[in-house]
């Protein structure tokens, strides 16, 4: 019985994922304030931070969204469900969709449609969302605006895939085995990652990524294939930048689902950036805490696609960058007289 | 200053495309050159490396490589003889430029990028070179965006607008000297006087036209016009470096209606809140820079400025060219 809670949490979203794709006002109201517990943390990517209830959540993200966006559209390609530590949480990943009518965030609307990919978790306890940590690529939006302030990524930025088999949504029954074994691989490449000190090479990722490896790192850092292209583009320069990197091992959560896990931490990370060469930003020091929200899937013993966002934005607020300054000043000409 | 030194280096830059460049350039320097440039190629001695550690490689990348200055003007500052000018490096792009530890992708195109120079010629010989060119305009032209957008406007920076900057010819002593007072006002009774908090405090329109351009390197962009300039150009910097002052020339000149300088560092200050999207350190910077200004009347009209942005970014913690292919 213990194992069908996860079907159980995955069905009981289902309402409001439908609400989600419609994006019907009236409807999605009724549905957040039904499927959140009225004082759920919720926790979503900067300049949101933190959210009060489900009524929080609409006015201050869905509702200037959706003016924004009028035919917003929410599309999961990952829907998992599992626990860690005595907590149940389902985990989706998708793009938002729809076109970009009026300005949002400052961002000036394109009028063609346009992609924002999110991670959401919810913890589930009794029927209600009891928490929610959630990032929306927001960076992403402002690049098929042109209006990316800041450094040019080194990976490629594109729409987000979903997964290469197309069986991200995972409704059936679940299986423990499965789960704790996608979960094993997970952790040993982690185990992996620690062994950074003693060098990359120590780290031997060839023993856990598969060879047609994806990484779809958040707008701003960009997709790479190949483990080559996630060490050049991704790895070794963030390596290299935060040294000290280490996770914050209360806050995180990470759970399997057939060959799926997700994990989610608010924060997960901590570190000092104290190298150059992460997004052409000067090393000065700073201590600073990371939100980074993961899926991956694996595929014969290996790691074969890992969907990854870091609240980018979070990250230049604590360095004290102004990014929607940046934006603006940018963007002028395109900014609506105010 | 004897006229002859400006023929000098009117010669050295017209030369690169007449044949025997090698021949050419040992004709122009002084065996014992000093050269300063730019990041990653900062302080060459003697002609032989000159030629062999940027002309060279320069060459080999752009072989039609041409000069087309337009501003050039020469006098005396403390005890050297200066000629200096502004303009483009126009060529085709045909193979990779190997610039010291990096190698700059060739576009397979013609490209266009500019340089400021700086001459000290004594008896016939140039003896100090100072150049900067706008490296990141060449990298982007060669598909390489290595800085975040620019707050100023991209263009293909003009010359003067009475085309009138090749001062080939001896030009009015008084006119010279009302050029330099102006700009030396303007540099330390205006830019200097920044009191941390308004752009204001500056009072920049006693001395700057109404229309006046300023002409700024990739990343920053151009300006027309005061507003955008504080705007686009001087805002962000003394924004972020809000103690900032010139701290030196190593040459202030005017002849004419046109002044120039340049500074190794020209700038210093403290980096102290974000810019170019770059977070502020706490660092001392000091920042390469040159400037050509045109007057017009009492008042500056046009303003060209070569910034060495890569060396700046070093300045504060961050090597550019790591997305660059390292030479072997």
């Amino acid at each position: 019985m213990t194992n069908d809670i996860h079907q159980h949490n995955k069905l009981l979203l289902g309402q409001l994922r439908t609400a989600l794709y419609d994006c019907e006002a009236t409807a999605l109201q009724r549905q957040l304030v039904k499927a959140f517990a009225p004082d759920a943390a919720i926790h979503l990517a900067f300049p949101f931070e933190d959210l009060e209830g489900p009524g929080g959540l609409y006015e201050q993200a869905y509702r200037p969204l959706l003016e924004a966006v009028p035919d917003l559209e929410r599309r999961d390609f990952i829907l998992m469900a599992g626990s860690d530590r005595d907590t149940n949480w389902v985990g989706c990943g998708g793009n938002y969709v729809g076109v970009f009518e009026r300005p949002w965030l400052d961002i000036p609307p394109t009028g063609h449609a346009v992609a924002m990919r999110y991670h959401e978790f919810f913890r589930i306890e009794e029927n209600r969302i009891v928490e929610m940590q959630a990032l929306w690529d927001i960076p992403q939006v402002m690049m098929q605006a042109n209006a990316w302030p800041m450094t040019p990524s080194l990976g490629v930025e594109w729409v987000i895939p979903g997964p290469a088999g197309q069986d991200g949504i995972l409704t059936g029954s679940y299986d423990e085995a499965q789960a704790k074994a996608s979960v094993q691989l997970v952790l040993d490449m982690v185990g992996g990652l620690r062994r950074s000190p003693d060098g990359f090479d120590a780290m031997e990722m060839e023993r856990y990524w598969h060879p047609k490896m994806n990484w779809y790192g958040p707008a701003g850092i960009g997709t790479a294939r190949r483990l080559s292209g996630f060490q050049n583009w991704h790895q070794f320069p963030f390596l290299r930048a935060m040294p000290d990197r280490q996770a914050i091992l209360d806050n995180g959560f990470m759970f399997g689902d057939g060959d799926y896990v997700g994990f989610t931490a608010w924060p997960g990370m901590q570190m000092t950036l104290s190298g150059d060469g992460w997004l052409g930003i000067p090393p000065a020091n700073q201590s600073l805490t990371m939100r980074s929200l993961d899926f991956w899937r694996r595929e014969d013993g290996l790691l074969r696609e890992n969907w990854v966002l870091v609240d980018l934005l979070s990250v230049y607020d604590q360095l004290g960058v102004d990014v929607f300054s940046r934006m603006r000043e940018v963007t002028h000409a395109r900014q609506l007289p105010r | 200053m004897d006229q002859q030194h400006k023929t000098r280096v009117w010669e050295y830059w017209q030369g690169m495309d007449r044949g025997d460049q090698a021949g050419f350039i040992s004709q122009a320097l002084h065996p014992d050159v000093v050269w300063h440039g730019f990041q990653p190629l900062r302080h060459l001695h003697g002609a032989d490396e000159v030629w062999s550690r940027f002309w060279q490689p320069l060459l080999r990348a752009i072989p039609d490589l041409t000069r087309r200055p337009y501003v050039f003007l020469g006098s005396r500052y403390q005890d050297g003889d200066w000629v200096c000018g502004t303009g483009d490096f126009v060529g085709t792009f045909a193979r990779g430029w190997v610039l010291d530890r990096v190698v700059v992708p060739a576009s397979g195109t013609s490209v266009h990028f500019r340089f400021g120079e700086f001459c000290r010629v004594q008896e016939g010989k140039i003896v100090e070179i100072r150049i900067i060119v706008d490296l990141p305009d060449l990298l982007r032209q060669a598909g390489i965006e290595l800085l975040p957008p620019n707050y100023g406007r991209d263009l293909w920076i003009p010359g003067p607008l009475a085309g009138d900057g090749l001062l080939l010819a001896e030009q009015d002593a008084a006119e010279s000297e009302k050029s330099l007072g102006l700009v030396e006002a303007m540099i330390f009774g205006g830019l200097n006087r920044y009191d941390g908090r308004s752009q204001d405090s500056q009072g920049l329109e006693r001395f700057w036209h109404p229309h006046m351009v300023w002409h700024g390197p990739v990343g920053i962009g151009s300006a027309y016009g005061l507003d955008e300039f504080k705007r686009n150009a001087q805002g962000p910097i003394v924004r972020a470096f809000p103690d900032r002052k010139g701290v030196g020339h190593q040459a202030r000149i005017a002849e004419g209606a046109f002044a120039a300088s340049t500074g190794w560092p020209s700038l210093a200050g403290t980096h102290q809140y974000d810019f170019m999207g770059w977070p502020p350190t706490g660092q001392k910077i000091g920042w390469n820079i040159m400037d050509f200004w045109k007057r017009d009347g009492h008042l500056l009209l046009e303003n060209w400025v070569m910034i060495d942005l890569i060396g700046a970014a070093l300045e504060s913690g961050v090597d550019l060219f790591e997305q660059l292919p390292q030479k072997e």
